[in-house]
């Protein structure tokens, strides 16, 4: 039903209607604009705004269920982003970690206040101190959504890698959260990773 | 209840991608969490180019508009007038072609200007107006002139309505259209040496050769000599033709020198 229900908004907006335009938008927006902010820094209100243009650009030509849908989208993000961030001469910006884990609540409390332990921000600021791939990865898993194979050609990679650094950075983010020494180390690697990455 | 395979791909999958511990699954909760309702960040201006994108009129028109400035406008205009002054003054001398130079005449002519019309040497070539029921120049002989009646329907009506048939039929058609200069149907063996000027059946002295053959056309139509020419005609090759001979002889009361072209 669902599929059917994407498939009747796609085909209303390409032939122009509006509502059925921002419903596709809201859809995805809110969980691009987490992918961009935590990888793209200051640089991810513009590069959704050239997304969305090319989005609007290509919408007539494309055909797909909704999982292609938001994977078409977020590989034109990624690809306005890389880009964006080659002009910009730079890379993302990194999150300030003492800022960040400010209200971390002491390690003896964590047992019984972990629902309350975390805003969006913070999470996503956590995320955003992993090596890029392995960000991009849990982002595109976990919070745009995304299932493997479609994960993988966001990023160009193969699904046994991108399911290798999904792996890899949830046990980063375990080990950030039990050891807070493990978070400054993370927010170390990531500057570096970030630099070869 | 999961299948024996479904267990088996869980499996798999959980050892690919296991899942997260309660912390972590606490933090990717956050990180996911449903947004506020209202306005979503940038969505007036995905708005705004969706709708530029999707309107029909895209701003191009009033690029056209801008493209014509006044200085094309003026070449444009000034081209024409030389195109219309050219025509003008070719037409006026009369050196346009026989078609142009006729239209050109009845068009001026409505709006009182008097241009020469069709010339003499433009009669020569079939450039001339005209249609089948035309009776202002319709005919296929350009000496004709344009006061005479439809050639081209004459034919036509002659076409339709004779009893000939086969190659009688288009000498027939052939002689009238060309006013007798046409050589239609003239072939067979029977020869004639002189002109049987006087004799009914000269037009069978029309298969012959030379000065006979134009003589007896000419002077004689005879209708009863071109029925029996086929006579001779069928025995062409031969050698003798005998009976278009006998034919000839029969119609031009001894004096005709049929067959004698025919002897080897």
């Amino acid at each position: 039903m669902a599929t059917s229900e994407f498939d009747r908004r796609l085909l209303a907006a390409q032939q122009g209607d509006e509502v059925s335009f921002s419903e596709l938008f809201r859809s995805v927006q809110p969980r691009l604009l987490r992918y961009l902010r935590t990888i793209g820094g200051g640089l991810a209100d513009d590069v959704a705004a050239d997304t969305w243009l090319s989005v609007v650009r290509g919408l007539g030509r494309f055909s797909g269920d909704e999982n292609q849908w938001q994977a078409w989208v977020f590989t034109i993000a990624r690809a306005r982003l890389v880009d964006a961030q080659r002009r910009a001469g730079r890379l993302p910006v990194p999150v300030d970690s003492n800022e960040v884990l400010a209200d971390r609540p002491d390690r003896t409390d964590v047992s019984g206040a972990v629902e309350e332990m975390f805003s969006t921000e913070s999470a996503l600021a956590m995320i955003g101190q992993l090596p890029r791939q392995q960000a991009e990865v849990v982002l595109l898993r976990h919070v745009a959504g995304l299932d493997v194979p479609h994960t993988a050609a966001v990023l160009g990679k193969r699904p046994g890698a991108v399911r290798v650094a999904g792996h890899r950075g949830l046990r980063r983010l375990a080990e950030m959260l039990t050891q807070p020494d493990a978070a400054q180390q993370g927010s170390r690697c990531n500057a570096s990773d970030s630099v070869f990455g | 209840m999961l299948t024996k395979h479904r267990r088996k791909a869980q499996h798999r999958r959980n050892a690919q991608d296991p899942t997260p511990d309660k912390r972590v699954e606490s933090l990717l909760a956050a990180a996911a969490a449903p947004t506020e309702p209202g306005p979503v960040p940038g969505e007036a201006a995905a708005l705004t180019a969706f709708r530029a994108e999707t309107s029909p009129t895209p701003l191009r028109r009033p690029r056209m508009l801008t493209s014509f400035t006044p200085l094309r406008a003026a070449a444009a205009a000034v081209g024409t007038g030389v195109l219309l002054t050219g025509g003008m003054a070719a037409a006026a001398t009369g050196s346009l072609p026989g078609a142009a130079q006729e239209t050109a005449s009845e068009m001026l002519a409505r709006v009182g200007v008097t241009v020469p019309g069709v010339p003499e040497h433009a009669a020569e070539y079939a450039d001339q107006r005209g249609g089948a029921d035309d009776t202002t120049g319709g005919s296929s002989d350009p000496a004709d002139g344009a006061g005479e009646s439809s050639k081209g329907a004459e034919i036509s009506e002659l076409a339709t309505e004779t009893d000939s048939t086969g190659a009688d039929k288009g000498a027939e058609i052939s002689e009238s259209a060309s006013d007798g200069r046409s050589k239609a149907g003239e072939q067979g063996t029977a020869g004639a040496e002189n002109g049987a000027d006087d004799a009914p059946g000269a037009a069978v002295s029309e298969d012959a050769s030379g000065a006979a053959r134009e003589n007896a056309r000419v002077e004689v139509p005879n209708r009863g000599g071109a029925a029996r020419t086929d006579g001779a005609r069928s025995e062409q090759g031969s050698g003798a033709s005998t009976s278009g001979t006998d034919t000839a002889d029969e119609s031009s009361g001894g004096r005709s020198s049929a067959d004698s072209g025919n002897r080897p």
